[in-house]
């Protein structure tokens, strides 16, 4: 025990020297955070529009008004032709178009199908298919009042009252959704790196051996290395968590004693891997580009950017070997749906169980690493 | 103290070290000389324990403590002096306030004595490699084994090194110590040339020298060139190595001091008879033989 906290202590005093490093520990997450919370928004707004108006009538104006009111449309020019309407999309000008028939407003007081027409750049899917539903949305709800009117319906409510509720995160909002993930994300990003790279560097140098001539026993080694990474990963932690309570406002519904303990087994799962990877390269740069590897299934196949009900089966299944998947799915559940760890037992277990393997297998291969 | 019999270390299908038989007594300065990729370095490990022999075995003295200098510089680098030898006697449990005594009179005799709050990577290659003997004697060690400890040090430096080892030796330290250079075998009391992985003519420096079986013959000449065509027919003469500015000129096998008279001879005209003359021979002249493979009585 002696020799563990000298070892530590000795971490702490190399880390003292290096400021960059430790810049670098309270700068990522931070940086992080900032960039994923503010700049990734899936609720896209103001989607530019032109607007090819035919009819040019107080029903057309209508429909432009209602589509603008909602916020997700923003009128950014009036074109005269199909010909323009193309061009200002080739261009990059807009990317909705909306075309009302000549024959509009006369179909709405005739009775008729009114014709319009929204065409939009799908490239983007998530743009495209968000402006499609809001279109749909407003295109339904006149028709319903058309269709109410025509037929008497006197109730407030339209004949079918679906209610929609959008819990655990009633704004909306991608952030909510978005940071608590971000814990996953950054511990990964940043502890696998640091200790394959402290972990080689000993080696290089020769220091390991050194130390393995002393009476310090394997095990006192590796914990000795791995300590200092555990307070860093619960230093990162906590900033990310305070971030996202503060900054962001994104309410901790769970408890936080379970996200600690849940980031703790996290954090032992990614320590052991790099504890593995030090094992596999010889040099810091090695340990560098094989971290990177890792790095990117942990980010798109653990389901914290692209839902893992969307993948093809094949990297359906790639996700269930990433323990970040698990982690994330309790760090959602504790601070969005205040979920205990024993209603997550199910990724708990998963989670705890990847965890225990990685470091038995870390731990293996780093005993026979001198020949 | 150590003990290795018939130790064979392979690396992949490349043999390091092929067959040893080495014994080092307590209180011994026991020297390795060898060149670069002797396998010097590995078996260095393999007495420390750090790796385990392919074949046979390797025993210390399991009541011994040791300490290990190892070839390249292996303390933290990014730690000062003071630092490096604190965490040092922390991990061997010495008691902090006999570690501090001692690093600073250990210091102090190295003559590192106001460098203790220097960050150990900004020392010169000679300081490092004392720091490096203060951190393995700081902890008392029975045993010390330094793995090339001189190498790329300056001559001054090399000199003080070995006269700390030399105290340290005369104060009862037994010491294992391996370097390329022929002249620092001077102060052992025992020792060997290790030569591609295997361990010849063990003993001390006076048993191996007397033990050179063949004629040595001094030549000077400015014409060395010339020296070397006219021998290149002389049947008594196997071996031409040049010895600073002489050349060294070996009998062949089963010759006697007779050879002189043949090179003498095969000379006239071209070196004077005082040009050649017996001279004993050398640990580098024992070393080349002992590599020829010819075998040496020890």
């Amino acid at each position: 025990m002696k020799r563990l906290l000298a070892l530590t202590r000795k971490e702490f005093l190399q880390l003292r020297r290096d400021t960059i490093s430790v810049r670098m520990m309270v700068m990522v997450p931070i940086m992080q955070t900032m960039i994923f919370g503010y700049a990734i928004n899936y609720d896209v707004k103001h989607l530019k529009t032109v607007v090819y108006d035919e009819c040019l009538s107080f029903d057309s104006r209508e429909l432009v008004a209602k589509m603008t009111a909602s916020d997700y449309f923003e009128v950014v020019g009036n074109v005269r032709s199909l010909a323009e309407v193309r061009q200002t999309l080739d261009a990059g000008h807009a990317s909705v178009a909306l075309v009302i028939d000549r024959e509009y407003g006369k179909a709405r007081h005739r009775g008729t199908p009114a014709r319009a027409l929204l065409i939009v750049n799908a490239s983007d899917t998530t743009t495209a298919s968000q402006a499609m539903s809001i279109a749909g949305g407003i295109s339904n709800q006149l028709s319903v009042q058309t269709l109410a009117k025509k037929a008497g319906w006197k109730e407030k409510a339209p004949p079918i009252d679906l209610r929609v509720r959008p819990w655990y995160n009633p704004d909306m909002r991608t952030a909510t959704f978005i940071i608590p993930g971000l814990i996953a994300i950054i511990l990964t990003f940043t502890l696998i790196q640091y200790t394959a790279m402290a972990i080689v560097r000993e080696r290089e140098r020769g220091t390991l051996e050194q130390l393995q001539v002393t009476p310090v026993t394997r095990l006192e080694i590796i914990l000795g290395k791995i300590f200092p990474f555990v307070l860093i990963g619960i230093f990162q932690l906590t900033l990310i968590v305070l971030l996202m309570r503060f900054l962001f406002h994104v309410p901790i519904a769970g408890s936080v004693v379970q996200l600690y303990l849940a980031g703790l087994i996290f954090i032992a799962a990614v320590l052991g891997l790099g504890m593995l990877l030090s094992t596999i390269a010889k040099t810091q740069m090695q340990a560098m580009q094989l971290s990177f590897l890792f790095l990117l299934p942990f980010v798109f196949l653990s389901g914290y950017v692209f839902p893992i009900d969307g993948m093809p089966l094949f990297f359906q299944l790639i996700t269930y070997a990433i323990p970040a998947r698990y982690f994330i799915a309790i760090i959602r559940g504790i601070v969005l749906r205040g979920a205990s760890l024993a209603q997550l037992w199910e990724p708990l277990a998963a989670l705890t169980g990847f965890t225990v393997l990685i470091v038995a297998l870390a731990v293996t291969r780093f005993k026979k690493t001198n020949d | 103290m150590i003990e290795a019999r018939g130790l064979v270390k392979s690396f992949g299908t490349h043999p390091a070290l092929r067959g040893i038989d080495l014994d080092v007594a307590r209180g011994e300065l026991f020297a390795l000389i060898g060149p670069d990729g002797a396998g010097k370095t590995t078996l260095f490990r393999l007495v420390a324990g750090l790796i385990t022999p392919t074949k046979g075995t390797v025993r210390r003295d399991p009541s011994a403590t040791f300490g290990l200098v190892p070839q390249r510089f292996a303390l933290y680098e990014d730690l000062t002096v003071d630092e490096n030898l604190d965490l040092r006697a922390r991990l061997y449990s010495v008691p902090a306030p006999e570690a501090r005594l001692r690093s600073a009179e250990l210091l102090d005799r190295v003559g590192m004595g106001p460098y203790g709050r220097r960050l150990a990577g900004a020392l010169s290659g000679g300081m490092k490699q004392k720091l490096a003997l203060v951190a393995a004697l700081l902890t008392r060690p029975d045993l010390l084994l330094l793995d090339e400890p001189t190498t790329g040090v300056d001559p001054v430096s090399r000199r003080e090194f070995w006269q700390v080892l030399n105290e340290l030796h005369h104060g009862g330290l037994t010491i294992l110590v391996s370097t390329p250079y022929m002249d620092e075998a001077e102060y052992a009391t025992r020792l060997a040339f290790l030569d591609q992985g295997r361990l010849l003519a063990p003993g001390t420096r006076d048993e191996i020298l007397a033990g050179y079986p063949r004629p040595l013959l001094e030549i000077l000449s400015s014409d060395r060139v010339a020296v070397r065509a006219c021998l290149s027919t002389v049947a008594a003469v196997d071996d031409i190595s040049l010895f600073g500015t002489r050349l060294h000129v070996r009998g062949a096998e089963g010759t006697g001091p007779e050879v002189i008279d043949a090179v003498r001879a095969a000379l006239a005209g071209l070196v004077p008879p005082d040009g050649v003359r017996p001279v004993d021979p050398t640990l580098e002249d024992a070393f080349v033989l002992a590599a020829e493979g010819d075998g040496l009585v020890a």
